[in-house]
Parts: structure tokens; sequence; C-alpha cells
């Protein structure tokens, strides 16, 4: 029997969430494998999964039909499949209009969305009618009505018991109406062996268990694809022969999408070329006042020409529109990524990489042997970023700009969670069992959590848990919107891949992520966000106002020692980039001199260069320890800037080029597979292309190796020069702001919170010890944010040296509205002039329209120490102010007289004054108050005064751990302000621990974690017994034994950041 | 500290969630015990942001009775104990005074208001069922103890915290008269105890039912009555209860004698299966006389279906009886349920597929002959296949009813006799044809 032809027209992929099985790739390098003629991908109301699906296929040659499975709302279900672009379009415009309607998640489609179409149903759409066992002809004359000569009748055949009558029924109501028949799998995984995770979604969607899901289940594995020689046996050769009639005329593929730029960006006049040509011209005059450097000439007109050519200018001066807007409205930005290789981006003020200090790799940016646009990401401030996405909307509209979509997936603790539930595990076991997995934990520790929870890994139930929940890790479970990727096209954006509504009011998302994207070569701006740049422009504005005159970002001095000297001590906390634990380590090694150094230091303090012994290789040489050699001039070319090390991705690709033969293509490619590596450790085919190519070429096989080997370790985390380089831009002038405007800075960094590595307290404590004035939370005198206001005069100094304080604000206060604070400050301001400052609390009550509530937690915060006194005299006092809330309220009793004799009696006899005195809290009692309310104290530092008993205990402080010679034993103790395991640790643990001196490192090595677990997690104060480490100026205490001592801080909240 | 939080530091946590319904039926019936002591209690009912229900006894009255406060509070500590509670208890002259130092302090006696004063000025607010505001409150203007709140000038306070908390402390002091809704027992004594875990032997249950008794004795002391009869009902899992009559020659009150009695009948009961819950009826209550004496008399609608099957039930035994309701399943065996006799439909709908009305206990293998399966001769495949593959999930779950994953094809045959059967071939190994249901 020769095998028959079939095209598999009807399948859903994981991406109908909690129905399909299968990843899309599975089920396209299937159908490859059993021969089918085609497989169309009919995800319900999507086309989330094709692009996958289309990649996957290409690769093992299946042919691939784009369609999509709809239920209308009464009932009716179909399949679309698209003929051609046109018909392309309009399924995907009909999943819009479906989707927009619904909320995230639903759609909703109705009979009448058929109609009014030119030529009726859905133009250049194919229709399979997926008839139930009681189908109505009326529908199927319907259908042919509205699809005439491009609808079928569906026979799914699932070895059910009645196959036979449904087959005769619909045979009747082809007769009837008019519709050929075909033969469909309705198939939800690639094989049979998913069936147990099939059953496992279907309960998952039904909010069930699988032993009680009974019927919804599928009865068997038949809507898997199928052997053809399977098919054979179960369809009459005449509907599979027609599957193949109907794949013939879907002749659509997704290569044909060709994306076209916005126009509207190019005014009437011009063409793209001569207004970029214009733009980058007026640019220039911006950025070289004194004329432009004759290298910066050259590569510009080397740029624009390569620009031209590819027909680039509109996605340039569409992202030059954006940061245009941005500048125009005050708002810092600067463009990240590659962009920082190009000229042209600096001329447009893009980037703010001067193309005079680098050696530009525009072909890692735009690329002629690459068929993809160039991909330019620009961070804006993170506040005000909002203004930059509408702006976007209201340019374009929303039928031509939306979000990229992100893939939420499965990940291990969610898997656990709903794998647990279908099988139907109690809620409280699946509880135990993933609230004691902790952020470290790996994948393989986790048999061992299952016994720790209770439950053994060797019984059948588990065992499948910990399989399954395996299974479905990384399947797709929703989708969500990018950070900030926007796709903007020229014509409707619907027409290209749907739109569907975020979670976010007034937000759009496309159903394809940013890698289905860049699969296509559709353009996407990346409107990002980052603190750093809200925290500089706020600095920036406070010190232009200090001045009296403006301060911008090209006015920060450049190379000035100071900045470096201070970077040096690692005396960093709040810059940016460098102020991580780890790269506080690297600086006093490094010792950053120059600007390009901060590009190496930014770079080199990754998982990349580390995994990869590049650090020490290069630390030698810098220090004269190691010959810097080079195997050839052409090596030299690309290694001489780091001293023969390779730091970055791009020299990984130019020594692949110039050292073993590789086109700028295939070191593109070899960029990418990096990335992959990690994932599906497929190198084989590069590794043996690089080492012939460079034995080929006279390097040794020692050298190769090496090469190879640290270009292996760059995988996924390795870090763009010219991504370092935008970089260390931030963080030269966030450095330089720390140094020379202390109080500027911290001010600005407060007022950009949360952000780093660093709370609150950290930074003003660290603010202080560079002797930065700052004051309390002051109703009298705080506005919501933190100000920064003039210094104490002394004697001998004139006004404009004296140093500025910062004025904490009033939002430091946990719990009270911006509004409140706001209102606070505005009505002091108006009545300053006259009535002056507020007269007591009932003034600033009635004033500010404050509530009970704010009252507190002004009180709770020291805030109204200069009108009531301190804490419990203040709480007193607020707590008998009227407010506007207590004519709402049941109104206390405003005089002694009005409460009924014999109800409420006095305590005691005797005279009590009018005014009552309360006793004043204690140094201790305040500082816990502070901590509940503001996170952070102006006093003594919790452990100051506990360290008369830490001394006792034998804990050194963490400032005299420095004294200690390496090796010696040691032991402190502090509070737990940070715990992080990276990846690159090998199970390592390090905890930083805070005292009144500073800060602790302490290593703590896997067998430990596992064995005081408890303290690690649980203890705020923990006391470390161990053994000091010292290489140079950096210590770190390696723990032994650990103490929870957290006892002794009784009630005083402290909170730990904890990393990956 | 959060659950989630507890658990990441002992993994091995073992959670018990905390039973409001049950805390007060128990609170309830213990109240029915304290009755024995004096008719005048008041209940505290749990609450869920409080520690632990209380009961208040006025004890008063009976002080003489008794022989002193300490005579009382030795026999409410045993009596408490023996019923397998634990108490925590203050005696104080004011009954919110006495609840207060029973939740913060080890046992204390106040004899008069100085000495309650004296302990209840010690008393952090911090620990006290105030209103939350309220406590919140005083700890702002840094008031830790009781006693500091009452230096404080009451109106002033009032305003701040609540005359609802003033008022409340005033009540503590003795300084406001503290009415209480009093416990009203129950006309009918009927209470309910749910067995921690389920248990198999008399002296258990002995031990168990005192709760019970306890609560009983109380419940006649107060009302001045005495039983003559009381049914002990034993609920075990999917079985009707048992009852067992406990029958007194006279009305008595007497807990030692409930429990002699009780004694004797549950060392002769035979128990087929552990008890997982106990219920107390007192169902003669003298001096109430001639109570309904129908409870074994047959009557009524001797010839309907339930009057049969109870028939039935009595005779071959009640776990041989059961009914049949559908589940839905798709493997067959496991399509159905036994039900107890007296659950009706359940109301799943069957497969819609054809399946014999006679399901065979255990599948027969059927021999196999050029490929065709035989019974007598070859049969005829009518339908099918019908596939079905499911369960995986029981999948070496190898106890009694689990069959784990089938995969198989049903056919619809015609046999040589002319019966009609439902036969299959099993898809996993070592295969084969199996008999597994007759439709005629």
């Amino acid at each position: 029997m020769t095998l028959p032809a079939y095209a598999e027209l009807h399948c859903l992929t994981n991406f109908s969430f909690l129905r399909g099985a299968s990843h899309p790739e599975e089920l396209a390098e299937r159908a490859a494998q059993l021969g089918y003629a085609a497989l169309a991908i009919t995800d319900e109301c999507s086309v989330a999964g094709v692009v996958k699906a289309h990649l996957a296929a290409k690769q093992s040659g299946l042919k691939l039909i784009i369609g999509s499975e709809l239920r209308l709302d009464d009932g009716m279900k179909l399949v679309l499949l698209a003929r051609n672009r046109a018909g392309y379009g309009n399924l995907t415009a009909l999943i819009t209009l479906g989707r927009r309607r619904a909320e995230k998640g639903a759609y909703c489609l109705l009979r009448g969305d058929f109609e009014g179409w030119n030529g009726g149903g859905m133009p250049d759409c194919l229709a399979l009618w997926i008839a139930p066992r009681e189908a109505a002809e009326e529908d199927g004359q319907w259908l042919a009505g509205h699809f005439p000569g491009r609808a079928w009748i569906a026979y799914e055949r699932h070895l059910a018991a009645d196959d036979a009558e449904h087959l005769a029924h619909l045979r009747m109501l082809s007769q009837a109406t008019g519709l050929p028949l075909a033969a469909s799998g309705d198939v939800h995984m690639h094989s049979r062996a998913r069936r147990p995770l099939q059953d496992v979604v279907t309960a998952l969607r039904l909010h069930t268990s699988v032993d009680h899901a009974g019927h919804a289940l599928f009865p068997n594995g038949e809507r898997s694809l199928r052997p053809r020689v399977r098919l054979a046996r179960l369809y009459p050769s005449e509907l599979l022969a027609e599957t193949l009639r109907i794949a013939a005329l879907c002749e659509f593929s997704l290569d044909e999408l060709r994306y076209e730029y916005p126009d509207e960006v190019v005014p009437a006049g011009e063409t793209p070329a001569t207004f970029l040509r214009r733009c980058v011209e007026e640019g220039l005059l911006r950025r070289y006042s004194a004329g432009v450097p004759e290298p910066v000439r050259a590569q510009i007109e080397h740029e624009l020409a390569l620009i031209g050519e590819l027909g680039y200018e509109q996605y340039f001066l569409t992202v030059y529109d954006i940061v245009a807007f941005a500048c125009g409205r005050g708002i810092l930005c600067q463009g990240r990524g590659s962009a920082a290789n190009s000229a042209v981006c600096y001329a447009l003020g893009i980037t703010g990489v001067d193309p005079v200090h680098g050696k530009m790799l525009f072909e890692r940016f735009v690329s002629k042997e690459r068929h993809e646009p160039p991909d330019i990401d620009v961070d804006f401030e993170h506040q005000r970023r909002e203004e930059v996405i509408q702006y976007i909307y209201r340019k374009y509209g929303r039928e031509r700009a939306a979000l990229v979509a992100t893939v939420v997936g499965y990940r291990t603790r969610g898997a656990l969670r709903d794998v647990g539930r279908a099988l139907g595990f109690e809620r409280a076991r699946i509880d135990a069992l993933t609230a004691s997995l902790s952020w470290w934990d790996n994948r393989e520790d986790l048999p061992a959590r299952f016994q720790a929870a209770g439950l053994d890994p060797a019984s059948p139930r588990v065992d499948k848990w910990l399989r399954l929940a395996a299974e479905i890790r990384r399947f797709p479970r929703h989708l969500s919107q990018h950070v900030g990727g926007f796709v903007i096209s020229r014509g409707r954006l619907d027409r290209l891949v749907p739109i569907e509504n975020a979670r976010m009011a007034e937000r759009s998302v496309i159903q394809w992520d940013k890698n289905d994207i860049d699969a296509l070569g559709l353009m996407k701006v990346d409107v990002l966000a980052l603190g750093m740049l809200t925290t500089i422009r706020r600095a920036l504005d406070l010190v232009s106002r200090r001045h009296g005159r403006p301060f911008r970002l090209q006015d920060v001095p450049l190379e000035v020692p100071a900045v470096y000297e201070m970077i040096s001590a690692a005396d960093t906390i709040g810059v940016f980039q460098i102020e991580s634990r780890a790269q506080m380590a690297m600086l006093p090694r490094l010792r950053p001199r120059r600007f390009y150094d901060l590009v190496i230091e930014v770079a080199i303090v990754r998982p990349g260069p580390i995994q990869g012994d590049m650090v020490h290789p290069y630390l030698r040489r810098r220090d004269g320890l190691e010959e810097i050699t080079y195997q050839s001039e052409a090596v030299r070319g690309v290694l001489e800037r780091t001293l023969g090390v390779p730091l970055f991705q791009e020299q990984a690709m130019q020594l692949a080029i110039v050292a073993a033969g590789f086109t700028p293509d295939e070191a593109d490619q070899l960029r990418r597979s990096m990335a992959a590596w990690r994932l599906k450790g497929d190198v084989g085919s590069f590794r043996d292309k690089l080492v012939n190519g460079m034995r080929d070429r006279g390097y040794t096989q020692e050298f190769a190796e090496r090469l190879f080997r640290q270009i292996e370790g760059f995988g996924e985390y390795g870090f763009p020069e010219s991504h370092a380089m935008s970089f260390a831009l931030l963080v030269y002038v966030s450095a330089w702001l720390k140094c020379f405007e202390p109080a500027a800075f911290l001010c600005a960094l407060l007022n950009s919170l949360p952000m780093g590595f660093y709370s609150a307290s950290q930074l003003v404590q660290d603010a202080r010890r560079h002797g930065v004035e700052v004051r309390a939370v002051d109703v009298a005198a705080s506005d919501w944010e933190s100000t920064l206001v003039a210094g104490r005069q002394t004697a001998q100094a004139n006004a404009t040296a004296v140093p500025p304080a910062v004025r904490l604000g009033l939002q430091r206060i946990a719990g009270l509205s911006q509004a409140t604070g706001e209102r606070i400050a505005a009505a002091r301001v108006k009545k300053e002039s006259s009535a002056g400052a507020f007269r007591d609390v009932a003034d600033l009550a009635r004033r500010a329209r404050l509530t009970r509530a704010d009252l507190d937690l002004l009180a709770g915060a020291g805030a109204l120490a200069r009108l009531a006194g301190h804490r419990r005299q203040a709480a007193w006092a607020v707590s008998d102010v009227p407010v506007q809330g207590d004519l709402l309220a049941e109104a206390p009793p405003r005089d002694d007289k009005v409460i009924p004799q014999g109800r409420v009696p006095a305590f005691a006899s005797g005279v009590f004054p009018s005014v009552i005195t309360l006793a004043a809290p204690s140094e201790g009692q305040n500082l816990v108050a502070d901590y509940a309310s503001l996170r952070l104290t102006l006093g003594r530092h919790p452990l100051c005064l506990l360290r008369e008993k830490l001394t006792a205990l034998r804990y050194a402080a963490a400032a005299q751990l420095h004294a200690l010679a390496s090796g010696c034993p040691a032991r402190c103790a502090g509070i737990v302000t940070g715990r992080q395991r990276p990846l690159t640790a090998a199970g390592t643990l390090f905890v930083t621990l805070e005292d009144e001196t500073g800060y602790a490192n302490i290593v703590v090595h896997p067998g430990l974690v596992e064995r005081q677990r408890r303290e690690l997690l649980g203890a705020r104060l923990l006391g470390v017994l161990g053994v000091l480490q010292r290489e140079g100026e950096v210590v770190h205490l390696v723990a032994r034994r650990l103490v929870d001592h957290s006892e002794l801080l009784g009630p005083l909240a402290t909170r730990s950041r904890d990393f990956r | 500290m959060s659950l989630t939080a507890a658990r990441a530091l002992v993994p091995t946590l073992n959670v018990v969630v905390r039973d409001m319904a049950r805390e007060a039926a128990a609170i309830a019936a213990l109240a029915c015990w304290a009755g024995s002591f004096t008719p005048r209690i008041s209940l505290v009912p749990p609450r869920q942001d409080q520690a632990a229900s209380a009961l208040l006894l006025e004890i008063g009255a009976c002080l003489r009775l008794f022989g002193g406060i300490e005579r009382i509070v030795v026999a409410a500590d045993a009596g408490v104990a023996a019923q397998g509670y634990s108490l925590r208890y203050a005696v104080a002259p004011s009954a919110q005074g006495a609840l207060w130092l029973a939740q913060a302090t080890e046992p204390v006696l106040c004899g008069d208001a100085a000495a309650l004063s004296a302990r209840l000025a010690a008393l952090p607010v911090a620990t006290l069922d105030l209103p939350p505001r309220a406590v919140a409150r005083l700890a702002q203007v840094g008031v830790r103890a009781l006693a500091d709140a009452r230096r404080l000038p009451t109106a002033a306070l009032a305003r701040r915290i609540g005359s609802d908390a003033v008022a409340m402390i005033a009540r503590a002091f003795g300084e406001l008269p503290d009415p209480r809704p009093a416990f009203v027992f129950p006309a009918h004594y009927g209470a309910d105890l749910e067995l921690p875990a389920p248990v198999d032997n008399a002296a258990a249950l002995l031990f168990a039912a005192r709760r019970l008794t306890a609560a009983l004795a109380g419940w006649l002391a107060a009302r001045q009555s005495g039983v003559s009869e009381c049914v002990l009902h034993l609920r075990r899992p999917r079985q009707p209860a048992t009852a067992l009559a406990l029958r007194f020659a006279t009305a008595t009150r007497d807990a030692m004698r409930f429990e002699r009695v009780l004694r004797e009948r549950l060392e002769r009961l035979v128990l087929t299966a552990p008890v997982e819950a106990l219920r107390l009826e007192a169902t003669g209550v003298a001096p109430l006389p001639g109570h309904s004496g129908d409870l074994f008399e047959a009557s009524h609608g001797a010839h309907d279906m339930a009057t049969l099957l109870e028939r039935l039930c009595a005779r071959l035994g009640e776990t041989r009886v059961h009914g049949l309701a559908c589940r839905a399943e798709h493997r067959p065996e496991c399509a159905t349920a036994t039900v107890a006799v007296a659950q009706g439909d359940n109301g799943t709908s069957g497969s819609t597929a054809p399946r014999p009305l006679w399901l065979l206990a255990r599948p027969q293998a059927l021999r196999e002959h050029a490929g065709r399966p035989q019974r007598n001769g070859p049969l005829q495949l009518l339908g099918g296949p019908e596939r079905i593959e499911s369960g995986w999930w029981q999948e070496g779950e190898l106890s009694g009813a689990s069959i784990g994953d089938v995969r198989r094809d049903y056919f619809v045959a015609l046999a040589a006799d002319g019966r009609w059967l439902w036969i299959y071939r099993d898809n996993r190994l070592p295969g084969g044809w199996f008999l597994h249901g007759f439709f005629s």
C-alpha cells in the first residue's frame, strides 16, 4: 500500500492556552517527520504561535498554512485558513475585532462580522466547518452562502463509538448544502505521548483535577499528529485527497509580510534621504560647533550611504522624532545597545557616545548581509516614559502602533503549583512545597525539596508531578506586554498582526513577541525606562537651580581625576551600574583612570567574561604581571584596546572574521547562537568551523581552543562594547554628581526610588558619612519630595560656598498619600507670606484638609515635632484635633461634661492638669518608630545601641574587619540588607550585613547554605563566625557558622533585598 | 509571620486550620457541663481575632455549696481535664477583669477589688482585646500598661480611644456594672462531637464520650432534671450511624452512672469500622412523663421500597446492599460507583456511547484464532472501534479499585449463539482480546 498524501488543516498549539499540549515547533517538526504535505496552525482566535511554527517548518521544509479556529457566539465552530496576503490581513483584522471586543484573554465574534465584506464571508480565506454531532443544515447553508466555493465540512475521526453514524450525517449535510467533505484531525498534541499533559491542561482550564474532570478529558490520544498509514485506515481516501486540494489553494507564507515604515516623519517636499541628511547636518552643527572632525565626517558619509542603500531612512527618522519629542519636553533619554556604534545616531541625539572616542562598528548595527532592520533601544526617564508612550499613540493612532507582546510562560514554581492542582494534591501540600522553594533553588534540588515537604519522590503520583511539571515548564500561559517595544506601521497594523487589549487600560499589544518580530524583520522601537536617567535629570535640575544657571548633561566636566579616585576606592553607593557588591569588589583592582576603563569595568563584571576566564588575564596584564602578546597583527587590531583579552561581544565576532575566516554574516550568526548554546548545547558545528578556520590560518590549536572557550563563556551574557559605552557615560555622570554635588545627588536619588541596590536608609547613611547634612521630615519645612535647602551658614564662609542640605520629603512616610503630602506643602506656601507657618496641629489639619489617619502617620513619623513636640505628645495632640471626617463619623464628645454621669467615671480621683505631659520615648523606642514609619533614622544606627551586647558576644564591627589579616578567624554581626546567589557562583550565597560602621560582606558556601537555611532565610540580625579572606583591599568573611540574633532587634522593621 | 514565611523556615510545618464552628460547639457543650456548678453562665464565643473563647461562671452564690473558691476551681480543673481540655482561669470580682486576667496570666484568684486592681494595673494593653484602634493609639502615646492609661484624664482619653474602650477598662476595674448575656440552656439536649481522629476501641470511645456525658450532667443540673433514657449515636464513614440506647431504671444526672452504663454497652459492642463522630441525645428527661414511644414500632407504608431496603440491609448487613450511580469517567470500570442505599441518583450523566447493561467485574480473556477473537466460535465485529485511553494518573497506584492507565479498542461483537457482546483489544502489551460485558 502506498501511503496517502495528507495535509493537516486543523491544529492547535499551546498558544491556545490550556488547550494545546505541544509547542508550535514540536508540531511542525513532527508533521515534517511524518511526511505531511502541509500543516495549518489554527490556534483559537490567535496567531501567536505561527512565527515559531514558521521558522521550524522552514528548517524542515514543511509547507505551513496560517489559520485560526473561531467559535462564534452562537456556538458555530469554524477554522479559517488564509489563501494569500489579503486573506491573511482579513483574518488578522477579524481576530483583532474579536479580541478588542472582549476583555484580555477572551474574544467575541458574531455571524454579523462576516457580512459586508466585498465578496462575502472572509475574502481570500477558506473555511472548514467543524460540524458537531447534531449539526443543522441551515448552518451549512449559511456557510455555503458566505464562502461560495471556499468552504468544507471537516470530518474529524477520533475513534468514537459513533464515527460511522457521524460520517453518514456529514455526508447527508454535504449533499444538502453542496459543501464538500475533507478530513482533518483537530490536533492538540504532536505525539500521543503528550496525553497526560493534555489531560493536565484540560483539568487546569476547568479548575479541577484529572480525577474529577470526567468526560471533559479527551477519551483517547487520537488528537495527535498520526502517521499516514493510520490515517489511510481511518479516512476514506477521497477525504484525504481533498486536504491536498485545500492546501494547494493556500499560497500565503509569512515571508511575504513586508513591513512599511510610517511616512509622516518626512515633511512634504522632502524625500526620506534628503530629510535625514538635513537632520544629521543640523545635529552635527550642534555636536561640533568647532567643525566636524574628519574621521567623523567620513563615518557619517559611510553610514548615510549604507542607510540609503538599505532604505532605512524612515526608521532613523521615526526614532529621531520620538527622541526630539522627549528632548523638547525636557525628558532625558539615551540610546543603548548597538545604536551607539552609529555616528548618525550621535548626530541625531539618539546616543551620547562621541564617535571620536571609539572605534565604530557600524556593521554590527546595520548590515548589508543581514536582511533585518536595525534595532534602536532608547532609555527614557523612568518617571516620564508614559508621556513618550502616549505621544506615540497620539501621533500614529491605535490602529498603527501597539506594544510587542511578552509571552509569559510556566516557570518552576507555577508549573509545580498547577500540575499539583491538576493531580489532585491538596492545597496545603502544594503550598508547603512551593513555599519552601527559595528564590535560589535549582531544578536539580526539586526531589530534595519534595522530600523536605514530606512528599516521597518515589511514590507514583509525586513522580508524575515532577515529570509533568518539567514538561509544562516554558509552556506559554498568557500574553503580556513587553516593557516598551513598539511596533509602528505605515498602514493598518491589524492587517499585519492581530492586536489585543492589554491588562493596563489604554494599552494594546500585538500577538507576537520580540523574537517573532525579529524573525519577520518588522521594525520595533524600544521605549525603555531607566531610573538613573530620572536621577541624573533631577540632580542636574537641582544644581542648575542652586547656581542660578542651566547645568546640562554636556556641562559635566570630563575626565576629572577626583571622580576616578572616588570610583577606585569603591566609594560608589548610588552610582549607576558600579554600585553592586561584585562591581565594588572589582573597582579597587581595576582602578579606572579614564573613560574607557569605565567601559571595561561595566563589561567585565558580567557572567560572560567571568565564566570565560577573561577577568584575571586582563587584570594581570594591566598590572604588568603578564606579557601582552598577540598571535598576529590582525588579532592585535581587534584586541589591542583590551590588552589582548576579548571582553566584548564585538571582539568575539571580529576575531571570528579576521582569524577564522568567517563572513560578517556568519559571525553574526555565531553571536546569535551564543545565546542559544546555553539552551540547546549545540556547539559542535561552530566549534569545528572556528578551530579549523584558525588552524588553517596558522594559529595554534591551543589559542584557537582558548578563544572558543572564551566566546562560549559569553553565552547570552556577553556585553556589547557599544552598550557598555552608553552605560559608562551614565556611570561617569552619576559618579561626578556624587563626588561634587553629593547633596543634590542624594536628593535626586531619594526622589527616584526605588532603583538600584540600595534603600533610602543606606543612601542617607552613605551621604551623611560624606558630610551631607540631612534634615528630618517636618510638616513645617518638607515638601512631598525631598528638597535641596540652604546649608547652615558659618561665620567665615560666604553664602554660595555653604554646601546645601537635604530636607527629607513627606514621601518618606510609609502610607502617606501623595495628594496629602502635596496639600500640606501647598497650604504652607500659601500662608507663609502672611500668617507664617502652621500655628498648631489643628491649624495644619484644617488648612491641609487632613484626615485622622493622615495626622497619625505624621505624628508617627515625628513630622509634627515643631508643632506638637515629641512623637507621643504629638500622637496625643492629633488624636483630639477636629478633622473633616469627624462630621460623618461618630462625633466624640467634645466636653467632659457631655459624658453622662456614671457611664464613664473618672478612673481615679484627683485634678488633672489641662495640658498633659507624656514621658518622651527612649532612643530605642524612637529608632523603632523611625524605621516603622520612614524605614530610616537620622538618629544613631540601631546597632550602636546594641554594640555593648554584641561586643560581649565578641562580635566585631564591620569596619574592624578591614584591619584584620587574611586567614584570621573573625566574628561579625549586622542587619541583613541583601542576599544574593549569582548564577556564576556555583551555589554560594553572598550576604551583606550592615552596622553603624558600614557593611560586611559574607560568603556562605553551599554546604552551609543547606545546613543553616533557617538562619539564612529567617534572620534579620545575623551573627557570623568565620574566617577572613582578603584580596587587596577587598575583604570577605567566609562563614563557618551562622547565629540568628533577630530577637535583639525587637520590633525593629528591617528589610533585605534578595537577588539571583 | 506569614504562613509562607513560616513554611520557608520549616518546610515540614504541619498546619491545622482553626475550625470556628467546632470551637463554638465545644464551648457550648462546656457551658452545659458548667451547669453543674452554677446556672448563671455567660459564654464568650470564639472570634477570629481572639486566641480563645471563654466561659464566665458567676460563682458568688454557690461558694458555700461547694465549700469555697479553691474547691470550685479544683473541681472545674478536674472536670475540664477529664474531658480532654486544659483550663486557664482567673477568679475576680468583675467579669471583664477575670477575662483579661485569665487571658494574660497564670491562674489567679482575686478575692477583692484591691487585689484585682493591683493585678490589672500591670497588664500590658497590647495583649487586651480592646478595639485595635484603641490599642494602636495607646501605643502611640507611650501607654504600655493599664496603669499608664489610668493616669490619663478619662474624658480626654475617651475622645482618643473611644468611650467603648474606656468603658471596657472601667468595667474590668469594677467601676461600671458589667451585664452579660446569660447562656440559655437548650430545651432539648443533643450534642455532637467530631473526634479528632477515627477511634476503633471502646476505651478511647468512652473517654471521648465523657465530654458529652459531662455536658449532659451539667445541663440536667441547671434544669433540675434527670434523665431516664439517652441515646449515643456512633457515626462511621460511609455507614449509617449506630444508636446505643442507654436506659436508666430511675431518672438520674449522675455522670458516674452515665459512664458505668456506657462502659457496659461499649464493651459489648463490636466495632466494624472506626468511629469518627459521636452524638448524645437525651430522649427521656424526667420529670416529663410519657415521652414518645414509637421509636421501634413498625408502622405505616410497610410495603414501600424504603422499608424493603431497610429490611434487606437488616437481613444481609448494611455493607452488602448498595445502589449504583454514574460517574463521569472514560474507563468503563470507573464509570459507575456504588453508593449507599439512601443516596439517590447523583445526577451525573453516563457516557453517550453504547454501554452494556451487564459489565463483568473482571474482563475475561478471549481466545484468538487467525487474528479474530473467539467465544464458542468466531466473533463477528459489528461496531467500533471505540478507543479508550485514559487513567494514566492512577498508574502505579495499585490499590484495590485502581486499574491504572488503559489503552483499549472496544467493539460490539455478535457471538455464534446470537448474544451481543462488548469486547476489547488491549493495546498495551502483551495485548489480546477480552470480553467486558453483555448487551443481551
